[in-house]
């Protein structure tokens, strides 16, 4: 059967008055200007919808994976100088170079909770690669931490916290701070050389002055100023658990 | 007394397209083609429909939809009310299709008539009128309105034409097809 069909016999009586009263023109426009309003809502709805997910489509091409703090900390140089008072010439100063002393710490910091990556032994052969060139007038010692440099890496380490307030602008870099320890083993003139902004240069300063004493420089047996100079590298590592 | 659809002079032709044309910027400037046609859609939607409040929203949205895709209107020799009729039919397909209720077809014994005229060379009229209610039933919907609107409502041939967007010849040999279909059937029934 194509269609169901209800058989009349008449016409269903129908006055004009009760034709006028199914008349209504203004609810015909008002219907009309809500439905072009929902579609105008609509469309741009869908337009902000769509171009959210074409922005987070593009942000996960380009950044592929979630974005966990970390912090890390490389001091890659640290050159004691002798004070100017106890030198004669610069020339004759003894030079200490550490050209790998790059033991990465790496912390991962997510909402203040520290977490550790285990130090490797990298640290030990790291001071063995220490080159000490000495002019032989001059009994140098430079000036070390007094727990050495394992111990100060693991205190750095530790202590070092992302400023989460930068969190949100994805700030990375490095921080360089020198500055001189004394003839007591103190750091003094902590200076930031390289800035990555207000909270990072407060948490590198923090760091420096909290840390533990040092062995002061020592120069024919007599302690003397030596100038350090640390990086503190604020890195956001990337991990992401579902990708390799 | 049949509605039918009368042509249309060409000044109110050109009047209704000005109209038309203004309700697409204005919808308020819709409101005197609103009341000139709405009792013709209302009578078109309600003997299909069968029940007056029904056909009182039917009828609203067929002018709703009609003001919505008022730019898809074009004025081509056919008049406004036959895409009124048009839009009307689409409405009580929709209508029928999404709540399964029962087509309404009113077979007046003054209109059913027009419809014997063409049906009845050797057969009585009592037959077909016994007949009737099953062999429309096996129509198609598209053909029901011819029949409808030709026989029942008694409309000119250019009107269906417009109606149902097809032209005036074709709309005579499909009246006259579904006729000869309609007899085939009434045949297989005796």
């Amino acid at each position: 059967m194509k269609n169901k069909l209800q058989i009349m016999k008449n016409r269903p009586s129908v006055t004009d008055e009760e034709i006028r009263s199914y008349m209504n023109f203004d609810s015909v426009v008002n219907q009309y200007k809500a439905g072009k309003k929902n579609k105008q809502n609509w469309i741009r709805n869908t337009s902000v919808v769509l171009s959210i997910l074409g922005i987070s489509f593009l942000t996960y091409l380009y950044w592929p994976e979630t974005i966990v703090p970390t912090v890390m900390n490389v001091p890659s140089l640290n050159t004691p100088i002798a004070p100017d008072s106890t030198l004669s010439s610069t020339e004759s100063e003894p030079v200490t170079a550490y050209s790998d002393h790059t033991n990465q710490e790496s912390v991962i910091n997510t909402d203040e909770s520290v977490s550790e990556k285990p130090v490797a032994s990298k640290q030990e052969k790291a001071q063995s690669t220490k080159e000490e060139t000495t002019v032989s007038t001059f009994q140098y010692a430079e000036a070390e931490p007094a727990g050495g440099y394992p111990n100060l890496y693991e205190y750095f380490a530790k202590e070092l916290r992302y400023p989460a307030e930068a969190l949100k602008d994805s700030i990375q870099g490095i921080v360089s701070v020198s500055f001189l320890i004394d003839q007591e083993g103190k750091p003094v003139q902590i200076k930031i050389v390289n800035s990555l902004g207000p909270a990072f240069d407060r948490e590198a300063q923090r760091l420096i002055e909290n840390m533990p004493a040092w062995k002061p420089a020592t120069l024919n047996g007599k302690a003397v100023a030596a100038k350090i100079s640390l990086p503190f590298t604020f890195q956001i590592v990337k991990t992401n658990p579902e990708r390799k | 007394m049949v509605e039918t659809e009368t042509d249309l002079t060409s000044n109110k032709q050109l009047a209704e397209d000005k109209l038309i044309k203004e309700a697409i910027a204005n919808p308020d400037a819709f409101r005197p083609l609103y009341e000139s046609y709405f009792k013709k859609v209302y009578l078109f939607v309600l003997h299909r429909v069968g029940d007056k409040d029904l056909a009182g929203d039917l009828t609203q949205q067929v002018f709703l939809s009609a003001l919505t895709h008022l730019d898809r209107y074009q004025f081509r020799g056919f008049p406004f009310s036959a895409w009124l009729f048009r839009i009307a039919i689409n409405q009580c397909n929709d209508f029928f299709r999404k709540t399964k209720r029962n087509r309404l077809v009113v077979l007046e014994e003054a209109t059913v008539e027009n419809l014997f005229v063409e049906l009845t060379a050797d057969y009585t009229i009592e037959e077909w009128e016994r007949q009737l209610p099953a062999i429309l039933e096996k129509l198609e919907q598209d053909e029901l309105y011819v029949i409808e609107l030709r026989f029942f409502e008694a409309r000119p041939f250019k009107e269906i034409a417009d109606i149902l967007n097809i032209t005036e010849n074709n709309a005579k040999v499909r009246t006259y097809r579904i006729l000869e279909k309609m007899k085939k059937l009434f045949l297989q029934k005796r």
